[in-house]
C-alpha cells in the first residue's frame, strides 16, 4: 500500500553490505571455529577487537538508519487519508516490521551468499539460519523504534539515532548482560523474549505520544 | 455538514498562536482567511485537520468532536505546504499511490484530475523536476481528487501563474456548486473577494468577520 524505499537507498544499502563483507574478508576464517554457527558468525560476532566489532555493526547501523528515517519522516506528514493518527502509526509500524523481516533475510542472505562462493562452504537452509534472521530482525525492529521514540520527544531524527546508537555501543562492549535486548544478539543462539516485551512496551509509549503530538509549525521542525 | 471551532485557544512555549477562535462553517460555501504572514492562517488549518491539538478548545463537525475522538478524516482534502510527494516518482504515480490508500486504482480518474489541474501534459515527469507551480498544482489536485466533503486550501495560488490561478478559481467555484465546504487562505485580498462567500481576518492569532458576500 505505502511506498517503501527508493532504489538509491537500497543501492546504498547494497553497496555498504559489499563494503562490510570485504571488510571481513580477513577475518572470516580465524572467527569461525564451528562450522554449525557460520551464519550466525557471519552476521553476529563479538571479539575483543573493537575495529572487527566495529565492521561487524555496520549493516545494523545501515539498516535501522534507512528503516527509522524514512519512519519518522512519514510519521511526522500525517495523510488524513488515513482517517486518524491510530490508523497512521498502525500502518507504518506494520509496514516497518515487514521491512524489518525483509532487511534481515536480505542482509543474512547476502553476507552468507558471498562467503559461502568465496570461502566454498556448503550453502544449505538450516535452523540456525532461521534463527538469526528472526533475531536480527526483532533487534532491527526494537533498534528502529527506540530511536523513533526519541525522535518524537526531541523533535530531532539524527541526534537521536545518535543517542541510541552510542548507548547501544556502550551496552555491547562495557555492560554486556545477556538478556539486555540487542546485547543478547551477541550473547546467545535463542530468541530473547525481553526483546518481544519490549517492542510491546515501546509500541504502546510510541501511541501514547504520537496521539498527542503537534504535527508541523515552529516546534517540529523536519530534520531528517 | 456543519465545522465548528469553538474556543480554541493554542499556546506553545507560552506563546498564544490562536486565541479564543470561534467558528461556524457550514458546507455549500467557500470560506476566506486573510492574514499576513505568520498571523495564524496556516496554524488554524493545521488546528481544524487536527495536525497540532488545542490547548484548550474542541473542533467539531455536525457536532461530535474530531480531536478527543478516533473521527474518520478521510473526508478532508488538505493542502498545507507538506511535502507529501516522492521526489523519484511522477506525478501519476504520487497521486495513484495516495488515491490507492483507500480507493482501487483508477488511472482514468487520475488523468481527469490531472487535466483539471492543467498538468496532464507532464503526468509522467518526476516529482523532483517539477517547477514550482507544477509542485502546487499537483498538492491541489491530492486535496480535491477523491470527492472529499471539506476542502482545506493553504495559500493555494503560490508559485501558480495568472492562467493556472484563473483555473483555480473554476476548480473553487465548481467544489461550491458540489456543495462542498472550501476554506481558502490568502494573503490576496482579491482572490479572496472574487471566490469567497465569508472572509475572516486573522492577525495575531485573532479571528475577525471582514466581509459577508
Amino acid at each position: 500500500m505505502m511506498r517503501r524505499y527508493n532504489k538509491k537507498q537500497l543501492m546504498i544499502y547494497i553497496f555498504i553490505l559489499v563494503i562490510t563483507c570485504i571488510l571481513k574478508m580477513p577475518y572470516i576464517t580465524e572467527i569461525i571455529d564451528d562450522y554449525s554457527l557460520i551464519p550466525f558468525n557471519i552476521v553476529v560476532y563479538y571479539s575483543k577487537n573493537n575495529y572487527i566489532n566495529f565492521v561487524w555493526l555496520i549493516p545494523i547501523v545501515a539498516s535501522s538508519f534507512i528503516l527509522t528515517s524514512t519512519l519518522y519522516y512519514k510519521l511526522i506528514n500525517f495523510d488524513v487519508r488515513f482517517k486518524n493518527r491510530y490508523r497512521y502509526l498502525l500502518e507504518l509500524l506494520k509496514d516497518n516490521l515487514w521491512s524489518s523481516i525483509l532487511f534481515a533475510l536480505f542482509t543474512t542472505i547476502m553476507q552468507w551468499l558471498i562467503f559461502a562462493i568465496y570461502f566454498k562452504f556448503n550453502i544449505e537452509i538450516n535452523e540456525m539460519l532461521c534463527i538469526i534472521i528472526i533475531k536480527y530482525a526483532l533487534e532491527i525492529y526494537l533498534l528502529s523504534i527506540s530511536i523513533l521514540i526519541i525522535s518524537l520527544l526531541i523533535n530531532n531524527f539524527i541526534y537521536s539515532y545518535v543517542i541510541i546508537i552510542s548507548i547501544i555501543i556502550i551496552l555491547i562492549n562495557s555492560f554486556r548482560v545477556p538478556f539486555f535486548p540487542f546485547v543478547n544478539l551477541y550473547c546467545d543462539y535463542n530468541i530473547n523474549i525481553i526483546d518481544i516485551i519490549m517492542v510491546f512496551i515501546l509500541v504502546l509509549l510510541i501511541k501514547s505520544i504520537y496521539e498527542k503530538k503537534d504535527l508541523g509549525g515552529a516546534k517540529n521542525e523536519i530534520d531528517c | 455538514m456543519k465545522l465548528t471551532v469553538k474556543n480554541y485557544t493554542k499556546k506553545i512555549k507560552e506563546k498564544v498562536i490562536l486565541d479564543n477562535i470561534n467558528l461556524e462553517l457550514l458546507n455549500g460555501n467557500v470560506y476566506g482567511f486573510y492574514g499576513r504572514n505568520g498571523s495564524g492562517k496556516t496554524m488554524l488549518f493545521r488546528a481544524i485537520s487536527t495536525l497540532i491539538f488545542p490547548t484548550t478548545g474542541d473542533v467539531l463537525i455536525d457536532g461530535e468532536s474530531i480531536i478527543k475522538n478516533k473521527y474518520d478524516l478521510s473526508n478532508f482534502g488538505v493542502l498545507i505546504e507538506m511535502p507529501n510527494f516522492y521526489p523519484y516518482l511522477s506525478g501519476f504515480d504520487n497521486l495513484d499511490i495516495l488515491y490507492r490508500i483507500n480507493n482501487k486504482s483508477n488511472n482514468q480518474h487520475i488523468d481527469d484530475i490531472l487535466k483539471k489541474v492543467d498538468l496532464y501534459e507532464n503526468r509522467n515527469k518526476k516529482y523532483r523536476e517539477y517547477s514550482l507551480g507544477m509542485k502546487q498544482k499537483l498538492r491541489i489536485a491530492q486535496a480535491i481528487m477523491e470527492n472529499q466533503q471539506i476542502i482545506i486550501l493553504d495559500e493555494p495560488t503560490n508559485g501558480l501563474d495568472e492562467k493556472s490561478i484563473q483555473n483555480l478559481h473554476n476548480i473553487v467555484l465548481e467544489l461550491k456548486k458540489q456543495k462542498k465546504m472550501v476554506l481558502l487562505a490568502s494573503h490576496n485580498m482579491e482572490d479572496l473577494k472574487l471566490l469567497c462567500d465569508k472572509i475572516f481576518y486573522i492577525s495575531n492569532g485573532k479571528l475577525k468577520d471582514k466581509k459577508e458576500g
